[in-house]
C-alpha cells in the first residue's frame, strides 16, 4: 500500500455523503416533481446547514442533465473573520467569488482532493474567483485566522438545497425517475451514510423528514475578543 | 576479677548500669539522628519532586511548541496535504534535531504512521485514544509504549484547519532521560512499568544491579505519590517515592521512582557517632577500674575478719581487726572484736578437756546409744591394754567378765545412785576387778546419745570390797 492511499484528511463525512431514504407523499403537477425534505438530529431538532442533494440511480446525477447555470456566481464572503456563508453547496464547474468585507486581510487556502487552492494576502480591494470543478467538499482555512472555516460542497447534480434554521429544503424540478437522496452536514458522524432510493413520477409534490445521528460539536471558533481584530463589516 | 566475690559483684552492677544507661544514650541519639535524617529526606524528595515535574513541564513545553509551530506551517501543512512523504519526514527529523527529541511521528486521522524520524511508516498508532483527546483539547500528552521503547509523547492535531494529521513528538523513557534529570535534579530516578501486576524497570540513572533489584523490593506496592517508602537495596537503604506518569486508567501504568540515599545523608552523622561511640567505651572502662577500686576499699576490711575468724577458729582468741574505713564497717569491725573478745572469755579449748581427760586416774569411755565404743581415755586403754583405736567401735559389753550385765538405760539410771563392783576382761584375757559409775550422755528428743563408764582399777588400789565415791564428770 503506497502512502498516498493512508490520507482521507479528516474529510470522510464529507467524501460520502450521507444518503438517506425519504418516504414520500407525492402530488401531481403539469412540470415536474417537487420534494421538500426536511432534516433532524437524533433529538428530534431541526439541522442547519444539511446539504440535501438527488442523485439519479444508476448515474452521478445531473451531468446528462443541462441545467442552468447560477445567473450570478455564489459568494464565499469573508465577514467578522468568518466564512459566509458556513457552508456553500455548488454545481460542479461553478466559480465562486470570495469577496473581503473585513478590514484585514484573508489568506483563503483549502488542502482538499477536491479542490486544492491558496489565494494570497488579499483584502477588501479585490475579489478572487475560485472554479470548483471536482465533486466534493473544499474545506476552507485562513492561513492568518485560524479559527475561520468554511465549506464549499461541489455535487454532481442540479438538484441540491442547503437547509435553513428549521431544517428544510426544498428541491423543484425533479424529473421523473429513481434518485437517491444524499444528506451532508459539517457536524456528522463519519459513520451515518445511508442510502436510500426514491422514485418519483412526474409532478409528483411531496414532503419527507430525515434524520441523522446525534451531530458532532461544531468545529467553529469564536472570534477573538481582541479589540484589535475586531473589524466592521464592509457590507 | 572473679564475679562470685562481693568485690566483682559490685564492680559489674556498676559497670553493667552504666553500659546499660549508655546504650539506653547511644541507641536514644542514633535514634533520633535517623529521624531527623528521614525526615530531611522526605522535605527533599518532596522537593526533588517539585522539581522533576517542572523540568518535565519545561521540556514538555518546548515538544509542545516545537509541534506547535511545526504543525502550524503552511508549507508544513501544504506537504501534509500533498501527501509529499519525504518532505514531512525531513520536517520531521529536522524539528526533532532542533529540540533534541527522541521521535517525531506524523499519523493520518486514520491513526496509520505516515512518516517517523524512529521506524518505517505503515504502522498503527496504537494511541487513538490519545488523537481524540489531541483533536478535542487541541493538545495530548501521555506515557506511552510504541515500538520498541516507552515515550512521554505529546500529540497535537495539524489543523487545515480540520484535523489533516497528527504529529507526536516524544522523549524516550529510558537510562539517558533518567541520567538526564539527575543531573538536572541531584536525586537518583528510575523509571517503571507495570506488566501483570509486575514493576519492570525501563530506565534508572542507577547501575544496572541495582535496577534490577528494584521490581522485586516493589512488588505488589501501587505507585502512591502521597508516600514515601525506605528500600533496602544491594547498595544501602533509599528513601523512595512513586510519582505516575500515565493517565490513572492505564492498563500499562509507567511511574518514576525518585530516591535518596539515607546512608549518605547519615555520613556526616557517622564522625560524631563513632566519636560518641569511643567516649562511651572510655568512659565504661575507666568506670569498671574505679568500681574495682572502690569495691575493694569496701570488700578489704570484710576479707580480714573472715581471715580473723578462721585464726579464732582454730582457737586464736587473741585475734582482733582494725577498726578503720566507713562508718558501716568501722561498727562491723567494733562488733567483731567484741564478740572475739567474749569468746575467749566464755570458751574452753579443746586442747584444756583433752588434757583433763587424759591426766584422768579413771578409765572413762563414752559409748554412743548402740553401746559401741566412741571415746577411750589413757587409763581406759591402759586398763584394757588397748589403743584408742581398737578400742573405737568395739561393743563396750565385750569389756566385762559379766555377760548379764545389764547396760541398758534403765539399768545406768538405776546405777546412777552409786558404783558397782564389776569385772573387766583386758586385752591378755585376765580379769580385773573395777568400780563401775555409769551416766548417760544426753541426746535428743529421741533419746540419749550413749552412755559414759566411769571405771576404777580396784587390782590397783587393793580395795575389793570399798567404795570410792561415785565421781561424775562434767559435762559441758
Amino acid at each position: 500500500m503506497h502512502c498516498h492511499s493512508l490520507f482521507a484528511f479528516g474529510l470522510r463525512s464529507a467524501m460520502a455523503p450521507v444518503a438517506a431514504a425519504v418516504s414520500l407523499a407525492v402530488s401531481t403537477s403539469i412540470l415536474a416533481a417537487t420534494l421538500e425534505v426536511t432534516v433532524r438530529d437524533a433529538a428530534g431538532a431541526p439541522v442547519e446547514d444539511a446539504v440535501v442533494s438527488l442523485v439519479r440511480a444508476g448515474g452521478t446525477g445531473g451531468t446528462s442533465i443541462a441545467a442552468p447555470k447560477p445567473p450570478t456566481a455564489p459568494l464565499m464572503d469573508q465577514r467578522n473573520q468568518q466564512y459566509v456563508p458556513y457552508v456553500l453547496p455548488v454545481r460542479t464547474g461553478t466559480t465562486v467569488k470570495f469577496p473581503n468585507n473585513d478590514n484585514i486581510q484573508h489568506n483563503v487556502y483549502s488542502f482538499s482532493p477536491a479542490k486544492t487552492f491558496e489565494l494570497k494576502l488579499f483584502g477588501r480591494s479585490t475579489t478572487p474567483e475560485v472554479v470548483f470543478d471536482k465533486a466534493g467538499v473544499a474545506v476552507l482555512g485562513c492561513n492568518i485566522h485560524d479559527w475561520m472555516l468554511g465549506f464549499v460542497v461541489v455535487l454532481d447534480t442540479p438538484w441540491f438545497a442547503k437547509s435553513g434554521r428549521n431544517g428544510s429544503v426544498t428541491l423543484r424540478d425533479i424529473p421523473a425517475g429513481e434518485y437517491a437522496i444524499n444528506v451532508w452536514q459539517p457536524n456528522m458522524q463519519d459513520d451515518d451514510k445511508p442510502v436510500q432510493k426514491v422514485t418519483l413520477g412526474a409532478d409528483d409534490n411531496g414532503k419527507s423528514s430525515f434524520s441523522v445521528k446525534t451531530l458532532k460539536p461544531d468545529r467553529r471558533k469564536p472570534t477573538p475578543s481582541n479589540p484589535f481584530y475586531n473589524s466592521s463589516s464592509g457590507g | 576479677m572473679k564475679f562470685d566475690t562481693l568485690q566483682g559483684r559490685i564492680a559489674l552492677l556498676f559497670v553493667a548500669a552504666l553500659m546499660l544507661l549508655q546504650v539506653a544514650v547511644f541507641v536514644t541519639v542514633d535514634w533520633a539522628i535517623t529521624s531527623i535524617a528521614r525526615e530531611n529526606l522526605a522535605t527533599e524528595l518532596d522537593t526533588d519532586m517539585r522539581v522533576f515535574h517542572r523540568v518535565n513541564e519545561v521540556r514538555t513545553q518546548q515538544m509542545t511548541d516545537v509541534v506547535r509551530v511545526l504543525s502550524a506551517d503552511f508549507g508544513f501543512r501544504q506537504a501534509v496535504a500533498t501527501q509529499d512523504h519525504n518532505t514531512v519526514l525531513s520536517a520531521l527529523v529536522n524539528q526533532s534535531r532542533r529540540v533534541g527529541a527522541d521521535l517525531m511521528m506524523m499519523m493520518t486521522p486514520q491513526g496509520l504512521v505516515f512518516a517517523n524520524t524512529g521506524g518505517p511508516p505503515g504502522e498503527a498508532f496504537n494511541q487513538p485514544d490519545l488523537m481524540l483527546l489531541a483533536e478535542t483539547r487541541g493538545l495530548a500528552h501521555d506515557i506511552v509504549a510504541f515500538g520498541k521503547g516507552t515515550y512521554r509523547m505529546t500529540v497535537i492535531p495539524v489543523l487545515a484547519p480540520l484535523p489533516i494529521a497528527y504529529l507526536a513528538v516524544g522523549i524516550s523513557v529510558d537510562d539517558n532521560w533518567a541520567a538526564r534529570l539527575t543531573r538536572e535534579g541531584q536525586f537518583n530516578i528510575s523509571f517503571l512499568v507495570q506488566e501483570d501486576q509486575q514493576w519492570r524497570v525501563i530506565g534508572s540513572s542507577r547501575p544496572p544491579a541495582f535496577a534490577h533489584s528494584l521490581p522485586g523490593l516493589l512488588q505488589g506496592r501501587r505507585p502512591d505519590a502521597t508516600q514515601v517508602f525506605e528500600l533496602d537495596t544491594i547498595d544501602g537503604t533509599w528513601e523512595s517515592v512513586f510519582i505516575p506518569l500515565s493517565n490513572e486508567q492505564s492498563p500499562r501504568p509507567v511511574a518514576a521512582l525518585l530516591q535518596r540515599s539515607l546512608d549518605e545523608n547519615l555520613k556526616p552523622f557517622q564522625f560524631s557517632r563513632m566519636v560518641l561511640l569511643a567516649v562511651m567505651l572510655g568512659s565504661v572502662l575507666l568506670f569498671a577500674i574505679g568500681a574495682a577500686i572502690l569495691a575493694g576499699s569496701l570488700t578489704r576490711p570484710l576479707d580480714t575478719m573472715t581471715r580473723v575468724a578462721a585464726l579464732i577458729a582454730r582457737g586464736n582468741y587473741a585475734q582482733r581487726v582494725p577498726v578503720t574505713g566507713i562508718r558501716e564497717l568501722a561498727d562491723l569491725a567494733r562488733a567483731f572484736n567484741r564478740m572475739a573478745a567474749s569468746l575467749a572469755a566464755s570458751t574452753v579449748s579443746r586442747t584444756y578437756v583433752e588434757n583433763i581427760l587424759q591426766s584422768m586416774n579413771e578409765a572413762l569411755i563414752v559409748t554412743d546409744a548402740n553401746g559401741r565404743i566412741e571415746t577411750a581415755n589413757g587409763a581406759a586403754q591402759a586398763l584394757f591394754g588397748y589403743t584408742g583405736t581398737e578400742l573405737a567401735g568395739k561393743p563396750v559389753s565385750e569389756l566385762f567378765a559379766e555377760t548379764s550385765i545389764n547396760l541398758s538405760r534403765q539399768a545406768a539410771e538405776a546405777a546412777a545412785g552409786g558404783a558397782q563392783i564389776r569385772r573387766v576382761v583386758r586385752r591378755d584375757g585376765s580379769i580385773v576387778p573395777v568400780e563401775v559409775a555409769q551416766s548417760t550422755l544426753s541426746g535428743d528428743a529421741d533419746g540419749p546419745a550413749g552412755r559414759i563408764f566411769l571405771l576404777t582399777d580396784l587390782s590397783r588400789t587393793g580395795n575389793l570390797t570399798g567404795h570410792s565415791e561415785p565421781r561424775r564428770m562434767a559435762r559441758r
